[in-house]
């Protein structure tokens, strides 16, 4: 069980390397834009498509990742509430209610890409399967973390992984 | 539409992030009244696909680039310079800082993670007590959202349809506003004998002057070339955020020399996950006010402009009350993003500018940040100068009465939020 865990953690990982990653794209795909535009006096047409569709991957697999970390918003009223059992059953409430939620977007996220996959983007000519793929694929993600960190609810893991502030605005 | 509330209270109390309670609650609601699932995703990636939106996670990634590059020491320095050399000059220095350092970050966390550690553990060496210290960071860290550039104005703007330029110029003012209260409370307290009588330790030498000065410039040049390139129509705000970041990772890394690759590298994770979490929000968000549409919401809030025919302010007035309650329980982004896209069309009805009830939207829901029991700044301030809520609280309230006061000068004097907004706008811009 635990080496599962180990690797939901690596999936994990990658997946907040690869958000990075997609974050610097779309910062130079935005600088490359303004550069265009005002340097080459010829503007890319795609840049905007681009940026937006980088962004739906970056917040689909990012979500996973962000609960992987716990770093989404929550309301923090119950967290010291009651001893370590009854924290980690609350845990697992709240981590199965997450599940749900993951199998929601899993599966209707999949039914969409079915549905309006063919469809291509208008500047880029990319099937739209390559975008509502990443709402499927965040869904399933999240739903593993979910059930990783249900485990975790009772066998904490030896190491604690880099763990951040919530996020905040 | 009542489904949807008990639902989403009793989730978000259960303590489930915000934006799964939002997602859940949705779905609850869709199932219940017959509607196809399919709508919760195709409603998400609606309200993720905006041009808009992408300017959050730049400037969320060039706040952080810059506070790993060194920049809230030089920003504390700066403030020392100019304020340092008066009777409590480290309190104002620490106002001074959360203003100036409001223009790089634009959110309320990372400025009080950056100027708290430094000020809390500091001001008590010169004979301020520590509570006094931390709750003067927090009342000073809501101006990071206020003063552009702002996250949560580039969300509140891609859900309520309001421009974010003049979002970040109506902000400008209210933001100093913000800053002078803390700074009236500071002279109060200093008249009436209850500030140590020394001036700041943290003083800047004759050598130093000219290097602080130089690089709080050249810090403070970034939201001056956010600001004038998006108002000369150099570029769009989004494009603005892009160019920031590339400006920051220039300061950092090459001018200061304190932000190696693996930082660098790190400050985009953090920076990703961070636009994650915010994102599906937004994108959540946008499902909860679909469920609203089809309850008919528009025809209950057409109710509440009927009691409120004639008086805007009186409206705005309650506005302000529920945000203050509602920032009891809610973080100011989740507030304000629920509400905006059901309150702003029911402002214009009642002929309020957009940008003036906007701003006393922001202020007001980010007012939430320092509430007890559960403001996250709060949390931090405790964090760091290890003292009970309670503590901190006898302190903070004084800056909370006086921001409060802040926020009914804003709704009586709209020219405070629109004037420069409308000034820029007269002017061709």
């Amino acid at each position: 069980m635990s080496a599962l865990r180990g690797l939901v953690q690596r999936f994990v990982i990658f997946a907040d390397h690869l958000i990075g990653w997609i974050l610097i794209g779309t910062v130079i795909v935005n600088a490359a834009s303004v550069f265009m535009r005002y340097v080459m006096l010829d503007s890319i047409s795609w840049s905007e498509e681009a940026m937006r569709y980088l962004a739906v991957w970056m917040t689909f697999l990012g979500a996973a990742s962000a609960s992987w970390f716990d770093e989404h918003m929550d309301m923090n009223m119950l967290a010291d509430f009651g001893g370590a059992r009854v924290q980690a059953w609350h845990k697992t409430l709240l981590h199965f209610l997450t599940a749900g939620f993951a199998s929601v977007v899993l599966w209707q996220g999949t039914r969409y890409c079915m549905m309006n996959g063919m469809q291509t983007s208008p500047t880029l000519g990319l099937p739209m399967l390559y975008v509502y793929g990443a709402i499927a694929l965040g869904g399933g993600l999240l739903l593993i973390v979910s059930l990783a960190k249900i485990y975790d609810a009772f066998v904490p893991p030896a190491v604690r992984t880099e763990s951040g502030e919530k996020a905040v605005i | 539409m009542t489904v949807l509330a008990l639902v989403l209270v009793a989730l978000l109390l259960l303590g489930l992030p915000i934006a799964f309670a939002f997602g859940l609650a949705a779905v609850v609601a869709l199932h219940l009244d017959g509607q196809s699932q399919l709508n919760v995703v195709s409603k998400m990636f609606a309200g993720l696909d905006s041009f808009v939106l992408l300017a959050a996670p730049f400037y969320i990634v060039a706040g952080e680039l810059m506070n790993r590059g060194g920049i809230s020491d030089r920003l504390i320095r700066f403030s020392t310079l100019l304020v340092g050399k008066v009777r409590g000059g480290t309190a104002y220095a620490a106002v001074v800082a959360s203003v100036l350092f409001a223009g790089i970050s634009g959110t309320a966390i990372a400025d009080m993670a950056a100027l708290g550690q430094i000020f809390i553990n500091s001001m008590p060496k010169e004979g301020y007590s520590k509570q006094f210290a931390a709750a003067l960071v927090t009342a000073g860290s809501i101006i990071g959202p206020i003063i552009p550039p702002s996250v949560i104005m580039v969300l509140y703007a891609s859900v309520a349809d309001v421009s974010v330029l003049k979002l970040f110029l109506g902000g400008v003012v209210p933001g100093l506003l913000l800053g002078a209260a803390c700074a009236t409370v500071i002279f109060v307290k200093g008249a009436r004998g209850g500030l140590p009588r020394t001036t700041s330790s943290m003083t800047v030498t004759a050598e130093e002057r000219g290097r602080t000065l130089r690089d709080g410039l050249l810090v403070l040049s970034l939201p001056a070339f956010i600001i004038f390139g998006t108002l000369s129509g150099v570029f769009t705000p989004t494009e603005a955020g892009g160019i920031a970041v590339v400006y920051a990772i220039f300061l950092s890394a090459v001018v200061f020399r304190e932000l190696d690759l693996k930082g660098l590298f790190l400050s985009f994770r953090s920076a990703a996950r961070l636009t994650a979490a915010l994102f599906l929000l937004i994108a959540t968000v946008e499902v909860v006010n679909y469920v609203l549409i089809l309850a008919g919401i528009e025809s209950a809030t057409a109710q509440l402009v009927a009691v409120f025919k004639g008086h805007p302010y009186l409206f705005m007035l309650a506005c302000v009350v529920a945000f203050l309650i509602i920032g009891l329980a809610l973080d100011a982004g989740p507030a304000l993003l629920l509400l905006a896209p059901v309150l702003l069309p029911l402002s214009r009805q009642m002929g309020i500018d957009d940008i003036h009830f906007s701003m006393v939207m922001i202020v007001s829901c980010t007012m939430g940040l320092i509430s007890p029991p559960v403001g996250v700044c709060l949390f931090v301030a405790c964090k760091i100068g290890n003292i009970t809520m309670s503590q901190l609280w006898q302190e903070l309230r004084w800056f909370f009465y006086a921001e409060c006061a802040v926020i009914v000068l804003l709704v009586f004097f709209p020219v405070l939020s629109t004037g420069l907004p409308d000034f820029f706008r007269g002017s061709g811009k």
